[in-house]
């Protein structure tokens, strides 16, 4: 019989895995993107 | 010039996606149709962003020098990091499948945090990019995004 035993690098793939979910979910694109374009200077306050 | 929701006074709601006029006199303006809190911009999201970006740059060490797992079979096994895991595969012959977990777990979250980073960097020091880099920018985001259900 093989035993598997979870090391802490997993937990951590797993926690930084959904730190880029959330990070995705966080930034707004649409803001992002006016402030890169130039259209409003207060964008990125 | 191109017209912007915010100049005409319209705020979306981020739940229902209601336009609703914006109040000028309000500071706290309710969704007319599901009652949620709408704003003109998003509070704090650059800062939020870069906060979780620096937390998912500090995971991304350990993630990736630390042990996923250990197999013990019939009392010998060695602790495995991704990489080990990658290298483990290449040897044993399975070439696709090494390359898709060093795709999906290795260079996706790089380039991820790299090109969020650039992102956030230039809209920090209010750097305007020209077209050309914005839309290269743009189509690497979208493209790496495609390949995070891979991981899994």
């Amino acid at each position: 019989m093989a035993a598997i035993t979870v090391g802490l690098g997993l937990v951590c793939f797993v926690s930084l895995l959904m730190v880029q979910v959330l990070l995705e979910v966080v930034m707004s694109p649409h803001q992002i993107w006016q402030a890169l374009s130039g259209e409003d200077d207060h964008a990125g306050d | 010039m191109i017209m912007r929701a915010i100049d005409a006074g319209i705020l979306i709601c981020t739940e229902c996606h209601e336009l609703n006029k914006q109040d000028p006199d309000s500071d706290e303006q309710l969704c007319t149709r599901c009652g949620a809190l709408i704003h003109a911009r998003r509070p704090n999201s650059l800062t939020r962003t870069w906060a979780l970006l620096i937390t998912a740059a500090i995971l991304y060490i350990p993630a990736n020098l630390l042990p996923i797992m250990t197999i013990n079979s019939l009392g010998q096994g060695d602790p495995s990091t991704i990489m080990a895991g990658v290298i483990q595969l290449v040897q044993h012959g399975m070439f696709p499948i090494a390359a898709v977990v060093f795709i999906a777990s290795i260079l996706v979250p790089t380039f991820k945090l790299v090109g969020i980073g650039l992102l956030l960097f230039s809209v920090q020091r209010h750097q305007p990019l020209s077209a050309q880099q914005r839309i290269v920018m743009y189509r690497f985001i979208e493209f790496i995004g495609r390949w995070r259900s891979r991981t899994v």
